[in-house]
């Protein structure tokens, strides 16, 4: 039992194959543009997959940290798939953010486990990391006057 | 003034009805913030999640705290290989 007011354990986290070299991949381009910008890229993602399984364990379990609500399937993915699949968004941008701009925003895709087999999901699996701007429609411009936006910009 | 319409399918819209006022709103305001989120999936999304998806089942997976520390010593080879790639050219 997570010793925080008897909030639930986290749910357990590991990372398929594919979503490891993703973030390899990341980390790897990231470094090419700013050493700087890979380490906050680093820490802000294991920080986040930390706080997801805690906030979805707070969720399933339906306590109060929780708000008592199950986390809600990504619509799209989960329909081509037919089974649930979940999406987290998250940023490592250090400032303000254009809302059109993509820099720094990060989509992780994450399937929920029931590995003891008692009913309840008990592992957060990530299934895939995906840039914001992993596709972009134009040639992205120069949007923002802040440096740390510019670290990011481009291609995952 | 801009005016938002939320469509819902009729029963979506009644299982609503049925939820506690805090739930529904949390629902609608998460509508809300999907509406003015661009987040389609993309072919390349699709492909990727689909290729997790078949590792997940495959058990090929990583514990998280084993993931970090390969996150942490990747880095680490990143900073290592700039080094020496620095001093190469220092010494050239």
């Amino acid at each position: 039992m997570n010793e925080e007011a008897g909030r639930p354990a986290a749910l357990a986290l590991e990372l398929t194959a594919p979503a490891k070299a993703q973030t390899r991949d990341a980390r790897t381009w990231l470094f090419s543009l700013s050493e700087l910008a890979a380490e906050r890229f680093n820490a802000a993602l294991q920080r986040e997959l930390d706080d997801l399984c805690q906030s979805v364990a707070d969720r399933l379990s339906g306590s109060a940290a929780g708000l008592g609500r199950l986390p809600m399937p990504d619509a799209a993915a989960s329909l081509h798939f037919s089974r649930p699949v979940f999406q987290h968004r998250f940023t490592t941008a250090a400032g303000k953010r254009k809302r059109s701009s993509s820099a720094g925003v990060w989509r992780i895709f994450y399937a929920l486990v029931d590995k003891d087999g008692d009913g309840r999901p008990d592992t957060l699996s990530v299934l895939s990391l995906r840039h914001g701007g992993a596709a972009p429609l134009a040639p992205l411009a120069d949007e923002s006057d802040d440096d740390d936006d510019h670290e990011e910009k481009g291609e995952a | 003034m801009t005016a938002i319409t939320l469509e819902l399918p009729d029963e979506l819209a009644a299982r609503l009805a049925a939820l506690p006022d805090a739930e529904r709103n949390e629902f609608a305001t998460a509508a809300l913030a999907d509406a003015f989120t661009d987040d389609e999936l993309t072919p390349d999304d699709l492909a990727a999640i689909g290729a997790g998806l078949a590792a997940l089942d495959a058990g090929h997976v990583t514990p998280g705290p084993v993931a970090f520390a390969e996150m942490d010593a990747h880095l680490n080879e990143l900073k290592r290989a700039k080094q020496q790639q620095g001093k190469q050219q220092q010494a050239a």
